[in-house]
């Protein structure tokens, strides 16, 4: 009890008002073209926002559709988007189509299972308005070609991919046309999208926070689960200052939800028991100013084994019980039957006697 | 070292130069792709690409004899049959020219190419001054080549006064290590290196050199340095460095890196700018460490015959990913036999991107066959080498019952005893309905 108030009052805490925060938003489109994979579809084309799928395109569907109910009001800004969308992608399936073939080509890779894929997109801090553009190519796995828009060239990890280097390098058009496209045109769709998704997206979420520990001897766990956004910070502090020694960062995981988890864990096992309460550990979350605080006390740690040494404390109740049980049921006995007296022969009687007497085979 | 083995390097060029001006036949005769772009459209990838097989006659010296004897394959358009005089004899790297029927063959691609200059900001300087552009009007080609089992990674700038297929090598770039491999905190050598035609106009204008990294994503700038105003770019990685004096001396463009991290591994790219031209080689950088491995608990109990003993093996410290644990026993008869793979956890990442990942194994002494113990070993298979650990298991009292059977027998005899006592007092005294009918029953 005193437990479970204690963490609530720790909850308390942090449930203060918390204001949506300045976020860096991302736009990111991946086209995937493939060939040799039976069950893919030839290319497919998928639209984020903040890491949330919104559109899907793939050439089975031969359509552009919305993946978020919100996407849905897109239209009220740009009527005709999903059918110039789904034009683009008939136009980019093609594309990709020649495409991986001459890569293939290229490559000497004739057989098989391949993959081509494009990333493009750009990230936006809504405070600074800085904009950063990406646009990737990959071939099974590895980088094919890069843009670097700082210097406006081309980056070619693989020297089959120099010659289109060269030739996307000389022509100026093309470059000042992608450069329009991820500073200008991209941010610009991109802020449609966060506007319209923003009660989603902009949303915050507290985790609840909890110190878990597997055995006595392992490390204590400092669990966050059910954050949004992913942006955030978790940390142990002894004395009030962040402590890293004995101590493991977990990385930022999804739930099913959308929402995150992470965990650090503390390594207690040198520490003696009263100087437990100098460690806290530290939840921090972007966009929210209070930090979650919880200290490192024993009745607070949560664990799904018992105390070890509660096993033979069991043992000896449950003996102890079992005996009652039966010195219960004797003592029953003994009421019935003397209740109702039954003369019985001495003969029977002393068989019955001297039977039980007998050893034991 | 790194010097050293320039110096041996060029001693060998220099000798195999020598060896090439009694008898130029070791220089190869390469088979090479010749591709170019159908001009047209702008924004697909490569766009219509046309491939033609093509033959490259090498030889060091302009005006001696090419082996152009040699009867041209008749799948060859003879338009593509080209003859290159490299004097440097780059192109004569011996792992370009293979034995004669092996199948593996080197690569070789040949494409037309454009000088352009750069606007980078430490290329642009070099075409500053300006340059005669009737030098520049004359068909331009680069190759790239690479040689067998990755020993040799080459490319090329080749100039042929317009309509002819005399080929001269006006800037070549060379990596002897393609593909290298570190062990995590020792410095690696990324090597580089350059070749200009001195005769050229391009060569007394300076050069600059571009280090890239790339690999799955992620990329940056590894370094950059303006040849003609000795100027480094800024460039955000530390500990990388070049060779500066063997850089302008003997165009040694290999990259240092001082420790090798995790975050090394991947693509580099080294440019090297002439004025107007470029050529580039891609070499590869894998830090490999094998992991440490330890077993806990150390030493273990001692164990009961009948007791489950748990024991973990971690692995620490190793990159890349894909680990291999396993557990083995060795008894005291020296035979040694495999217990599993044990649980094994997932991988975690630390700061220093190493990976750790451990393993558990349950240890029953009834199960196992482990007689009085030996040595319990975790195995770990990595690609930088196979480590283990090992602690001693010793089982003692061979029939000996465990806790729990005594308890159990102590309890038994107690409900036993309690039982007769019970029984035989109550028949002693008056008999009970049970023992009547229990009586009955028996007759």
């Amino acid at each position: 009890m005193k437990m479970k108030m204690l963490l609530f009052l720790l909850l308390l805490g942090i449930v203060g008002p918390h204001c949506t925060s300045a976020r860096t938003h991302s736009m990111k489109y991946f086209y995937t073209g493939s060939s040799g994979v039976p069950k893919l579809p030839e290319f497919v084309s998928v639209g984020l926002v903040d890491d949330v799928e919104m559109t899907h395109y793939d050439s089975n569907t031969k359509r552009a559709e919305p993946k978020q109910d919100w996407m849905k009001n897109i239209t009220d800004e740009v009527p005709q988007y999903w059918e110039r969308n789904t034009q683009i992608s008939l136009g980019n399936q093609q594309v990709f189509k020649v495409d991986i073939e001459i890569v293939k080509q290229r490559l000497n890779q004739t057989g098989g299972v391949h993959i081509f894929q494009q990333m493009y997109g750009c990230d936006w801090d809504d405070e600074t308005g800085e904009v950063k553009g990406y646009n990737h190519y990959g071939f099974d796995g590895e980088d094919f070609l890069v843009l670097d828009l700082e210097t406006e060239t081309w980056i070619a990890p693989r020297r089959e991919a120099v010659l289109t280097k060269q030739k996307w390098e000389n022509d100026k058009a093309l470059m000042a046309q992608l450069k329009n496209y991820f500073t200008h045109i991209c941010p610009e769709y991109l802020k449609k999208y966060v506007n319209l998704g923003r009660s989603v997206l902009m949303r915050t979420e507290i985790p609840s926070v909890s110190l878990l520990q597997k055995s006595p001897s392992s490390p204590v766990s400092c669990h966050a689960t059910g954050f949004y956004p992913d942006r955030a910070a978790m940390f142990w502090t002894r004395d009030g200052e962040e402590f890293h020694h004995n101590v493991d960062h977990g990385e930022i995981l999804p739930n099913h939800d959308g929402s995150f988890q992470m965990s650090v864990d503390l390594d207690v096992s040198s520490f003696p028991a009263e100087h437990w309460d100098k460690y806290r550990c530290v939840f921090q979350l972007s966009g929210v100013k209070e930090d979650h605080v919880i200290v490192l006390d024993p009745a607070v740690i949560r664990s799904n084994r018992g105390n070890p040494l509660l096993l033979p404390l069991i043992i000896g109740a449950a003996v102890a019980a079992l005996a009652l049980l039966l010195a219960g049921i004797g003592f029953l006995v003994y009421r019935k039957r003397n209740a109702n007296k039954k003369p019985l022969s001495a003969a029977s009687s002393a068989e019955l006697t001297e039977r039980l007497n007998q050893p034991p085979q | 070292m790194t010097e050293l083995s320039t110096i041996y390097k060029l001693s060998l060029v220099t000798f195999i130069c020598f060896i090439k001006a009694c008898s130029s036949s070791s220089c190869p005769v390469l088979e090479c792709w010749f591709v170019q772009e159908k001009t047209g459209r702008g924004g697909g990838l490569t766009g219509a690409t046309s491939q033609e097989k093509s033959l490259l006659h090498i030889r060091t010296d302009a005006h001696s004899h090419t082996t152009k004897s040699q009867q041209a394959p008749s799948d060859i358009n003879p338009d593509r049959v080209y003859s290159i005089t490299d004097p440097a004899a780059t192109l004569c790297h011996h792992s370009l020219n293979p034995p004669r029927g092996s199948v593996e063959k080197p690569q070789c691609e040949i494409n037309p190419f454009s000088p352009q200059p750069s606007d980078l900001k430490w290329v642009a300087p070099l075409t500053d001054s300006g340059l005669s552009p009737i030098y520049l009007e004359a068909d331009w080609f680069s190759t790239s080549l690479q040689g067998l089992n990755k020993q040799v990674a080459i490319s090329t700038i080749m100039r042929a006064p317009t309509a002819t297929k005399e080929h001269n090598v006006i800037l070549s770039v060379t990596s002897n290590t393609v593909s290298v491999q570190s062990r995590l905190g020792e410095p690696v050598l990324l090597d580089c290196g350059f070749w200009v035609d001195s005769s050229s106009p391009l060569s007394g204008s300076g050069f600059a050199v571009e280090w890239r990294y790339q690999f799955r994503g992620d990329g940056r700038l590894v370094l950059a340095y303006d040849g003609k105003t000795d100027r480094l770019a800024d460039a955000k990685e530390k500990g990388a460095t070049l060779d500066f004096e063997g850089l302008h001396e003997k165009g040694n463009a290999s990259l240092i890196l001082q420790e090798a991290e995790v975050r090394h591994s991947g693509m580099y790219i080294c440019s090297v700018y002439l004025p107007h031209i470029v050529a580039q080689v891609t070499l590869e950088l894998e830090v490999v460490e094998p992991p440490s491995v330890s077993i806990y608990p150390s030493p273990l109990p001692l164990a009961v015959q009948g007791q489950t003993l748990t024991a973990q093996c971690e692995a620490s410290g190793f990159a890349p990913l894909s680990l291999e644990l396993s557990w083995e026993f060795q008894g005291i008869d020296g035979k040694s036999r495999p217990l599993g793979s044990g649980s094994v956890t997932g991988h975690r990442q630390a700061w220093d991107g190493t990976y750790s990942q451990s393993s558990r194994l349950e240890l029953d002494t009834t199960k196992l066959d482990l007689g009085r113990g030996g040595e319990v070993i975790c195995v770990a298979v990595h690609l930088g080498g196979k480590r283990q650990a090992s602690v001693t298991l010793n089982i003692i009292g061979f029939s000996t019952p465990s806790i729990e059977d005594s308890m159990g027998m102590v309890g038994v005899a107690v409900v036993l005893y309690g039982l007769i006592k019970f029984v035989s007092w109550t028949f002693t005294s008056s008999g009970s309905d049970v023992a009547g009918q229990q009586e009955k029953k028996d007759k």
